[in-house]
């Protein structure tokens, strides 16, 4: 009964259901159920459909962020911790 | 004698000394935004140039020096996290403290622009790196060590679970927050500005 519950209540995805399962998809694969739910959802929204494009934009930009190592924080390191470890390295 | 005088000469620093001044400031930045903490930040610098130094013949002039330090502080801080979050509780992140995008009837309650450009070329742009930096280090510390696995070293959900002892739905979820935080908060501040246009 709750099966045929959540499987009805699929077919009626809302946008915050519908962004839970393009997050999730990247991780896990999706129910039958939740895939037929999420496409139906988005064939007819186009602001999730904007939600799952930037998901992909997302996960592109970090691992191309993380491949050329180039982003930090924009501080350095506090001269005490330098005096510090140079004393260790010595 | 003439040798020790040598080795306890102040003008030529060990190699690991001129890491820390070439580099030491990057390896800080790169640990800050990860770690969070600033003292657990500097120590995974001292520890990574301790490692390279015990190292060093496994460097190869074929990756610049910095790529190379980066590439040991990664596994340090990949470490780091596999250790602080032993016997620690893992309460799913408190959905209260992020703001709700949806309205009561599970509907988009905010405007959803579509991101444009291209990641390669946005990332060589300083402001935009900046921003992005800015967006990750908002996230809550505990979501964000758990994305940051996931995203950027690709650590796959079941290790996640494993190594840092969640269930697997709380790392769904957690991930999930991660994603839709920081897709918000880069739609706020590049995306849908005249920034990102």
């Amino acid at each position: 009964m709750i099966r045929l519950w959540r499987h009805l209540r699929l077919w009626n995805a809302t946008c915050r259901d519908a962004t839970r399962l393009v997050s999730h998809s990247i991780d896990r694969k999706l129910s039958r159920s939740e895939r037929g739910g999420l496409s139906i959802h988005l064939a007819i929204c186009p602001k999730c459909r904007r939600f799952r494009a930037s998901m992909a934009f997302l996960n592109k930009l970090l691992h191309l962020a993380e491949h050329s190592r180039m982003l930090g924080a924009p501080c350095g390191l506090p001269d005490a911790a330098k005096s510090r470890i140079r004393k260790r390295l010595g | 004698m003439h040798a020790s005088a040598t080795l306890s000469d102040p003008v030529s620093p060990s190699p690991a000394e001129q890491w820390l001044d070439d580099h030491g400031d990057a390896l800080y930045g790169y640990a800050l935004l990860r770690v969070r903490r600033s003292e657990v930040a500097e120590d995974l610098v001292q520890e990574t140039l301790l490692a390279a130094l015990a190292g060093k013949d496994g460097f190869s002039a074929r990756s610049a020096q910095r790529t190379w330090l980066i590439g040991i502080l990664r596994h340090k801080i990949v470490d780091h996290f596999r250790k602080s979050s032993r016997g620690r509780s893992h309460a799913a992140y408190d959905e209260a403290n992020s703001p709700d995008l949806f309205d009561d009837r599970g509907a988009w309650k905010v405007a959803v622009p579509a991101w444009r450009g291209d990641p390669h070329s946005l990332l060589e742009r300083a402001e935009f790196r900046d921003v992005l930096a800015d967006c990750l280090t908002k996230l809550p510390g505990r979501v964000a060590e758990m994305f940051w696995l996931r995203e950027a070293e690709g650590v796959e959900t079941e290790v996640l679970c494993q190594e840092l002892g969640v269930s697997a739905a709380n790392v769904w979820t957690m991930l999930h927050r991660a994603r839709s935080r920081l897709r918000q908060c880069l739609t706020l501040n590049w995306f849908g500005t005249s920034a990102g246009r």
